[in-house]
């Protein structure tokens, strides 16, 4: 048999030119296929073998992060689009951005009717001043509407995530609307409120002048300063939270106090100040492991290596993607 | 910390974008391939799961999945797998005569991926000078012309050695019943 008439490198030429997607036309193919059902078997075989390292090549080939990147850019834009389409939205980036922002909102008159909306990254804090000279502190991952409505003359706020707030003296009251059906209402005064989505509780820490909150059934707390304020999202039941308020202010100094804190909550604090994503291998340990202390690391390797000196875990880190698994 | 599915979704819809985000991860690549193989294209793949992704937050307080979280995920992705191909059809883009592949459910997906794991156990296993040849044309999609001239050798001697490459991965697989 001639080289050119080799029924293995028609296969082959047929595989190259059609990706296996289709039977060959060749004589001399064909005959080798039809020769024996054993035949018919592999080249059904070889072409799923053919296809398949094409498609492993592209299942390997996807950047997962790069793609996320892409879809939380289009989600953020997508929010701003539809929800605050009449509104002046910032996104608070770093210190230039707030600089810059604190200048903008300060032209806004603040007894006519405006919205401004403020947002931090994960990973990024930020300060900025609302247009009623309020000055609020960032934490990462926090969301902010402001609107001053001049015919019920609020300040009405809607918030998620974690900030300090100082809010400036004014008849006016100013009133957040938080999750779940708990609202604030504060005259002037200086607070902590600490409300991510993705939280069992919402905590309230005033420091001066007096907060009320108000659940959706109408259960009112009024608040003095040094005490905290615990909003049970599962139950909406609002406590006095035994905790020492300090530690909920930590952090404005970097500082995250542990009282007792699972592994778990650790990681999910680490996740918002550092913009990673952590996952622990054995969830068994994410609640078994507790530490008491005070963290106040630059670099989130630097609190990794403090929590894996203080207790038998080990962590891989990729990217921004780390893993933490029992020693 | 690594919630299962059904927690994870449900955490999604109590408005936890990290959660979300956990949730994109954990199922992105393999959506992404599901799509690839219905589609044969691949950055409109990554557009249509990431599309699927977009919507899943929008939509995240009216969605209720009455299953599991992967049939949920992967019968919206075959579902935007079709419009997309519906839409491509409507464009005249569509090759002639290109079938898509039938339909798998996410088990056999599964089985799939699994299927692609071993394949390139076995592809690791080829002799190295195969395996060379083997990586070179079908991972990194070099022409044969391309391959033989880098190698210093003839194009049938390469397409010898893909013969005899497909040979030795059909009885790995067979090894491993995968096939």
């Amino acid at each position: 048999m001639s080289h050119a008439e080799d029924p293995k490198e028609k296969l082959i030429d047929h595989l190259y030119e059609t990706d296996g997607r289709s039977e060959p036309n060749d004589e001399i193919a064909k005959e080798w296929i039809q020769t024996s059902d054993e035949n018919r078997k592999t080249w059904q075989d070889y072409k799923k073998i053919w296809q398949s390292a094409r498609l492993f090549q592209y299942f390997n080939g996807i950047d997962t992060s790069t793609d996320w990147q892409l879809v939380d850019r289009r989600i953020q834009q997508h929010q701003r689009k539809s929800r605050y389409l009449n509104h002046a939205v910032y996104l608070v980036s770093g210190m230039a951005a707030s600089v810059l922002i604190m200048l903008m909102l300060n032209v806004l008159r603040p007894d006519h009717d405006h919205s401004v909306t403020v947002r931090t990254n994960w990973g990024d804090r930020s300060e900025v001043v609302l247009p009623d000279g309020s000055s609020v502190k960032l934490n990462s991952g926090s969301t902010l509407s402001y609107h001053y409505d001049s015919n019920s003359r609020k300040r009405l706020v809607k918030f998620t995530g974690e900030a300090f707030f100082q809010v400036s003296k004014s008849k006016d009251p100013f009133v957040i609307k938080v999750m779940d059906g708990l609202e604030l209402k504060v005259l002037g005064t200086a607070f902590n409120l600490q409300a991510y989505p993705g939280d069992q509780f919402c905590k309230t820490t005033l420091t001066e002048g007096k907060v009320e909150l108000t659940t959706a059934a109408k259960q009112v707390l009024l608040l003095t300063p040094g005490q905290v304020a615990a909003f049970n999202k599962s139950n909406e039941q609002l406590t006095l939270d035994p905790g020492n308020p300090d530690h909920l202010l930590g952090w404005m100094e970097n500082k995250l106090y542990m009282d007792n804190m699972p592994l778990g909550e650790v990681c999910t604090r680490m996740e918002r100040w550092y913009d990673v994503r952590i996952a622990v291998d054995d969830p068994s340990i994410a609640d078994s492991i507790h530490y008491t202390g005070v963290l106040s690391e630059e670099t989130i390797t630097d609190v990794l290596d403090a929590l894996c000196g203080l207790s038998a875990i080990q962590y891989e880190m990729k990217g921004n993607n780390i893993v933490i698994t029992k020693k | 910390m690594e919630l299962n599915d059904k927690d994870l979704f449900l955490a999604v819809k109590n408005d936890s974008y990290v959660a979300f985000s956990q949730l994109f991860e954990r199922f992105y690549r393999r959506l992404c391939l599901f799509v690839f193989r219905h589609t044969e294209d691949e950055d409109a793949s990554q557009d249509v799961v990431q599309e699927l992704f977009i919507k899943l937050w929008t939509n995240r307080h009216q969605i209720i999945i009455h299953d599991t979280v992967s049939a949920y995920l992967f019968r919206a992705a075959r579902n935007a797998s079709l419009n997309y191909l519906r839409s491509q059809k409507n464009k005249q883009h569509a090759l002639e005569g290109m079938q898509p592949p039938e339909i798998q459910t996410d088990s056999e997906d599964v089985e799939f991926e699994n299927f692609l794991i071993q394949l390139r156990e076995c592809v690791d296993q080829l002799p190295e000078r195969s395996r060379q040849v083997f990586v070179m044309n079908r991972f990194q999609e070099l022409k044969l012309a391309d391959i033989s001239e880098k190698l210093n050798v003839s194009v049938k001697t390469i397409k010898n050695q893909l013969w005899k490459s497909l040979q030795y991965l059909r009885m790995c697989l067979q090894a491993q019943k995968k096939i």
